[in-house]
C-alpha cells in the first residue's frame, strides 16, 4: 500500500497541543505488512535526517518518527507512532474540562503538594501599641470600717 | 407415577447464587448456548448448612437437544455425590421418551430425601439418548454449579420407591426410592403451561434497618455565612466594695507609710486596747495592681470610734479597662501558605503568658486585646477581638490575676510568699493545651505530607520529597514553650505589652515554577480558555476519530500536563 507522507521538523515539546511544524518534504512510502495505523512502519527510499514528524493523509493522523533503521539498498523502514494530541487538537481544545493545574487560571489559596519550603522558617514578632505601664502601678488598701468624705 | 407434560432442561454457564437461607433458595435455570446432546450435566450444590435435610433440585430443561431423528434425550439418571465422593444414585421419577420440538421444555421437580449428612451434595443429571431403560450413559462435559436450591415444599419429606435405569458408570438404581414429579414453576423460568410462582420471599436482614435503603440526598444547606458581632462586655452593676463592710482606697507609698505610722501609733494602740484588737485587724489587705483604679472622693476612714487622721482617696469603681490596642495580621504570601498548617501564630498576654491563636481566624484581620481588671482582688480577663460586621468582637478570652499581695503582718508575709511560689511553679492548662495544639498541627502536617506522596505525578517529574514538602517541614516542627505562668507577683516582672509571634514558611520556589508546573486551579471551562502549562483533572472528549488506545494516550497526556 503506497501513499504520500508529508515530513516535518517538529521543534515543539511532545506535550504541546499546537505544535510548530516546519515542512521538510513529501515522499511516497509503502506500508509494511503487519503494522498498524497507530504504529505504522513505512518503507521509504532514502533517509530524511532533518525530519522527526509526519502526516499521513491516508490515515488522517500526525505521527512522531520513532525510529528509521536501514533496511537494504537505501530503503529505510520508518517507524511512526501516532500523535493523537495534535491530530485531535480541535476537539481537545473545545472539550469541557476541569483543570487541576494551570499557569494562566489558578488560585493560590488552593494547596499544592508540590510546594517546598526551607527548614528555617521566618519568625516575625509584632508588639501591640499599648499595654500595662510600670509607672501606673498602684497600691490598693482594703480597710474595715466606713469612709467619710471630706467636706 | 403421575404423567408429566413435555419437559425442558435449561443448561447454561455457571451461575453462582449465594445461599440466603437454608430453608428457602431461589430457583435457577441455565441455558446452554452450545449444548451437546451427550453432555453430562452435573448440578452441584455448594456447601450449605449441615442441618439441611432435604435436597429438592428443580431443574428446567429448555430446548433440549434432539438427535438427528428429532428425538430428545431424556433424563435417565440422577446422581448424588457427597463431599466424600460417595455416589448415591437416584433414578428419576420416570423414563420418558418422546419426540419433542425445540419449543418444548421440561420441568423436573425432584423430591429427594437427603441421604447423607455431609455437604456439599453434587447432583448429577444425565441426559442421554433415549434408549429406554438401560440406555447408554452420557459423557460429563460441563458442570453447572447451583449453590442455591429451592425447597418447593418446605418440610415435606418424600420417601418412596424409585425406578429406572442408571445409564452410567454401572451405578445401580435404587428401587427402594420413589420420587414423585410435581409440576413446578419458578420465577426464573418461563414455562409453557406453567405459571411462575410469585416472588420468592427471602428474608433480608437489611430490610429491618429503620433508616431504610440508601437514597440520594444532600444539597440542602442554607449557605448562611453571616455572623453576629460579639463586643467586649461591660462591667457588673455591683462589686464587693458595694457591700460596705470593706472600703478600698487608692494610695501611694507615702500615704501608706502614714497609715502604717498611725496604725502603730500610741493613740491607736490605746484605742485598740479598749476593744481588745490588734492593729492588723483593721487592715483587710494591701495589694499592688498594675493600673490606676478609678478614683473617687477624698476623706477619712473611720473604724468604730477611731477616725484615721490621714486623708485617703477612695476608689470609685474597682473595675478598670486596659486597652492594649490593635494589630493587623497581614498576609505574607497571599496564598495557602498564610494559613494553617503552614503559618502559626502565638500571642503573649501580660499576666497570662503565651497562648496559641488560630491563624485561620485572625489572618488578614486586625486583632485587638482588651483587659478587664478588678482592683478588689486583682482578677483580670483578657479579650481577643477581631472585627465582625464592623464591630470588634470577642473570639477568645483568658482569665488570670495581676495583683501582688503586700504583707502587713508576720503570718501575712509568709502567706504572700507561699502564694507567689505557688503561682510560679504551677502548670497552666492553656500552655499544655497550646503544646497539644502544636502536636495537632504536626499531625496535620504529617497527614498532608502523606497525601502529597500519593499525588499523581506528571511525566518526568520526580516524586514529592517527604523531607522538604511544605506540609512536613512546617507540620513537624516541635512546639516550644516560650512563657510559663505570668500571674500575680511574677507577672509584674514580665512583659507589660502583648505581642504576637508568627512563624511563616520560607518557600523554595524556582523562577520557572509557574511555566513548568502551573499552580493549583480547580477551574472549569473549555480547554482553549487556558494557556500555558495545563494539567487536566477531568475532560469530556468527544468527536475524536481515533482508536481507543490513542484516546487513552491523549487522556493520560492531558492529565500529566500539556502546553496550550
Amino acid at each position: 500500500m503506497s501513499f504520500n507522507i508529508v515530513f516535518y521538523r517538529n521543534n515543539s515539546p511532545l506535550n504541546k497541543i499546537n505544535k510548530s511544524l516546519t515542512p521538510v518534504t513529501t515522499v511516497t512510502g509503502t506500508l509494511k505488512e503487519g503494522t498498524s495505523i497507530v504504529d505504522p512502519h513505512i518503507i521509504i527510499e532514502g533517509s530524511l535526517i532533518n525530519a522527526n514528524y509526519a502526516y499521513i493523509a491516508e490515515f488522517g493522523r500526525y505521527y512522531y518518527l520513532t525510529d528509521a533503521p536501514v533496511q537494504y539498498n537505501n530503503f529505510w523502514e520508518y517507524q511512526f507512532h501516532s500523535d493523537g494530541l495534535y491530530t485531535a487538537r480541535e476537539a481537545i481544545l473545545n472539550a469541557p474540562v476541569i483543570v487541576s493545574k494551570s499557569s494562566s487560571n489558578y488560585n493560590l489559596y488552593l494547596n499544592d503538594d508540590r510546594y517546598k519550603c526551607y527548614q528555617d522558617p521566618i519568625e516575625v514578632l509584632k508588639q501591640f501599641p499599648s499595654g500595662f505601664n510600670h509607672s501606673e502601678y498602684s497600691f490598693v488598701l482594703a480597710l474595715q470600717g466606713i469612709f467619710t468624705p471630706s467636706t | 407415577m403421575p404423567m408429566q407434560p413435555s419437559l425442558m432442561f435449561d443448561l447454561g454457564p455457571y451461575m453462582v447464587i449465594p445461599i440466603i437461607d437454608q430453608a428457602n433458595f431461589p430457583i435457577v435455570t441455565y441455558r446452554n448456548v452450545g449444548y451437546n446432546p451427550d453432555q453430562l450435566i452435573c448440578i452441584e450444590s455448594a456447601a450449605y448448612q449441615t442441618t439441611l435435610r432435604y435436597l429438592n433440585p428443580v431443574i428446567k430443561i429448555d430446548r433440549p437437544s434432539v438427535d438427528s431423528a428429532g428425538v430428545w434425550h431424556n433424563i435417565t439418571g440422577l446422581l448424588l455425590k457427597d463431599n466424600l465422593g460417595t455416589y448415591t444414585d437416584y433414578n428419576l421419577v420416570w423414563q420418558y421418551h418422546v419426540n419433542i420440538s425445540q419449543d418444548d421444555y421440561i420441568l423436573l421437580d425432584l423430591r429427594l430425601v437427603k441421604v447423607h449428612n455431609l455437604n456439599p451434595l453434587d447432583v448429577t443429571v444425565y441426559i442421554s439418548r433415549s434408549m429406554g431403560f438401560g440406555g447408554a450413559g452420557g459423557i460429563a462435559s460441563i458442570n453447572l454449579c447451583i449453590t442455591a436450591i429451592k425447597t418447593i415444599y418446605n418440610g415435606r419429606t418424600w420417601i418412596g420407591v424409585g425406578f429406572g435405569s442408571d445409564n452410567f458408570n454401572n451405578l445401580h438404581a435404587h428401587t427402594s426410592i420413589h420420587y414423585e414429579c410435581i409440576s413446578i414453576s419458578g420465577e426464573f423460568w418461563t414455562s409453557k403451561g406453567y405459571e411462575p410462582e410469585t416472588d420468592i420471599e427471602i428474608d433480608d436482614p437489611n430490610e429491618q434497618d429503620p433508616d431504610g435503603p440508601s437514597a440520594p440526598g444532600g444539597g440542602d444547606g442554607g449557605f448562611d455565612r453571616s455572623s453576629d458581632s460579639n463586643p467586649v462586655p461591660g462591667y457588673p452593676a455591683i462589686n464587693g466594695a458595694d457591700a460596705g463592710f470593706v472600703r478600698l482606697y487608692y494610695t501611694t507609698s507615702a500615704i501608706l507609710n502614714l497609715i502604717a505610722s498611725e496604725v502603730y501609733s500610741s493613740n491607736f494602740f490605746d484605742w485598740l486596747a479598749q476593744v481588745f484588737m490588734k492593729p492588723t485587724d483593721v487592715i483587710c489587705g494591701i495589694g499592688i495592681v498594675p493600673f490606676i483604679p478609678s478614683l473617687g472622693d477624698r476623706g477619712h476612714h473611720k473604724f468604730g470610734t477611731y477616725t484615721f487622721s490621714t486623708e485617703l482617696t477612695s476608689i470609685a469603681s474597682p473595675y478598670k479597662t486596659v486597652d492594649c490596642g490593635k494589630l493587623l495580621i497581614e498576609k505574607y504570601y497571599g496564598s495557602a501558605f498564610d494559613y494553617s498548617p503552614y503559618t502559626s501564630i502565638q500571642i503573649f498576654l501580660p499576666f497570662l503568658g503565651m497562648r496559641e491563636l488560630d491563624i485561620d481566624e485572625v489572618m488578614g484581620k486586625e486583632i485587638g486585646v482588651v483587659y478587664h481588671c478588678n482592683a478588689y482582688d486583682g482578677s483580670l480577663i483578657a479579650y481577643i477581638t477581631t472585627p465582625i460586621n464592623g464591630v470588634d468582637s470577642v473570639i477568645a478570652q483568658y482569665t488570670g490575676n495581676c495583683m501582688q499581695q503586700v504583707p502587713f503582718g508576720a503570718g501575712d508575709f509568709s502567706g504572700c510568699v507561699r502564694a507567689a511560689l505557688s503561682i510560679a511553679t504551677s502548670v497552666v492548662g492553656s500552655i499544655a493545651a497550646a503544646g497539644a495544639a502544636g502536636a495537632s498541627l504536626a499531625k496535620a502536617g504529617a497527614e498532608a505530607g502523606k497525601v502529597a506522596s500519593g499525588a499523581v505525578k506528571a511525566a518526568g517529574e520526580s516524586a514529592p520529597s517527604i523531607t522538604d514538602s511544605i506540609s512536613n517541614v512546617m507540620g513537624l516542627k516541635p512546639h516550644v514553650e516560650k512563657a510559663s505562668v505570668a500571674a500575680g507577683s511574677p507577672g509584674q516582672l514580665a512583659c507589660m505589652k502583648p505581642f504576637i509571634l508568627r512563624r511563616i514558611p520560607r518557600q523554595s520556589l524556582p523562577s520557572n515554577y509557574m511555566q513548568l508546573n502551573g499552580y493549583p486551579s480547580n477551574i472549569g471551562g473549555k480547554l482553549s480558555d487556558f494557556s500555558g502549562y495545563t494539567e487536566i483533572q477531568q475532560i469530556q472528549l468527544s468527536g475524536v476519530n481515533l482508536t481507543e488506545p490513542e484516546i487513552a494516550e491523549i487522556l493520560d497526556t492531558l492529565k500529566g500536563g500539556v502546553i496550550i
